[in-house]
């Protein structure tokens, strides 16, 4: 690759959206090729800093109508899905969006919120990467439960999803956000889905939101003053499914 | 002048990489205002929402290459737009 095939690419790149294949002669590239590896270390300072700094968008009229639309065929969809509610209060990210985008301004997320999705996604990997991924294994929610009681100052509750293909599989120590937090283990089929839960330091609950880093998609809601986040490699309607699945307790 | 040219640096941190993170919330916001609002769009749902371009362009409905065109295109206005007023305001 030259220096010609590489920087249409570039952006695509630090976005990490390229193929395996295209990514490896990227990188292969980039390390004997100055120009263009400043001009990718520009791009990712660009998108630190608009992750990091912007805090207010008003979209158009047009991508309001459009996202109005997304929404509802979000909701036309998931409505026939096994197991939903009807009056549940729980709205897939998209539709959270466009609740926000009609009322005619988007707030976007406060940066410390960008940190903590990073520390999630991190975390969720680094488990992956060890010989376990549960400081207790157990599939018994009885010995998971009270095995965190005199490790954390909040009281973790469990869920069994066994009987929905989602089986408990043990239970971890992390620490998120600056404090000690619950890392509870399932599976589904091949996957492994950790659903982290600390206190969110405000009562009540919030809506529950999607976002994706590095191929990993992670959900995250807050109910009764904990902050709740299921991340995976999963399938995001599969992980929605999970999601459902807890909030249903 | 070639990409080969433009580098001057071939070891540390890049001036103007350095400059560019330390871009704050107003002058951030409005540089995003300069943007045409399709080039705002688009780089607000990737680096905010953390959307795909494929989803991205799901709800755009334009073919992923105009989000990657477009996604390009904005961030190099944002940047020419920045890096001169970086540490020139007041403001914190």
């Amino acid at each position: 690759m030259n220096c010609t095939q590489c920087r249409p690419l570039l952006n695509a790149h630090v976005d990490h959206e390229l193929d395996l294949r295209a990514s490896l002669e990227m990188e292969a590239h980039l390390a004997s090729c100055t120009a263009c590896a400043v001009e990718a270390e520009r791009l990712r300072a660009l998108k630190d800093a608009v992750r990091g700094g912007a805090t207010y968008f008003a979209p158009s009229q047009k991508m309001a109508d459009r996202l109005r639309r997304s929404l509802h065929r979000e909701r036309t969809r998931v409505s026939g899905r096994r197991g939903w509610r009807n009056g549940s209060a729980v709205l897939p990210a998209a539709a959270a969006l466009c609740l926000i985008v009609a009322v005619g301004a988007v707030v976007l997320r406060p940066p410390a919120f960008d940190r903590v999705a990073d520390e999630v996604v991190a975390a969720h990997v680094r488990s992956l990467m060890v010989d376990h991924v549960t400081d207790v294994l157990s599939s018994d929610r009885h010995t998971v439960k009270p095995w965190f009681q005199g490790k954390l100052n909040f009281s973790v509750k469990v869920t069994d999803g066994s009987s929905q293909g989602f089986p408990l599989i043990g239970g971890r120590l992390e620490y998120l956000a600056e404090q000690p937090a619950a890392a509870l283990v399932y599976r589904h089929g091949q996957h492994i889905i950790n659903l982290f839960v600390w206190p969110a330091g405000r009562p009540g609950d919030q809506g529950v939101g999607r976002l994706s880093r590095r191929g990993y998609t992670a959900y995250r809601w807050a109910h009764d003053g904990m902050n709740l986040w299921a991340v995976s490699d999963l399938n995001q309607s599969q992980l929605l499914d999970f999601v459902h699945l807890i909030q249903a307790e | 002048m070639r990409p080969e040219d433009t580098a001057p640096f071939s070891s540390g941190e890049d001036p103007e990489a350095v400059l560019l993170r330390t871009a704050q919330g107003r002058l951030l916001n409005e540089g995003l205002l300069t943007l045409p609002v399709e080039y705002r769009e688009v780089l607000v749902l990737r680096e905010l929402e953390g959307l795909s371009y494929k989803e991205i362009a799901d709800i755009a409905h334009v073919p992923v290459g105009t989000v990657m065109s477009r996604l390009s295109r904005a961030r190099q206005q944002l940047k020419r737009w920045l890096v001169p007023r970086i540490g020139q305001s007041s403001e914190a």
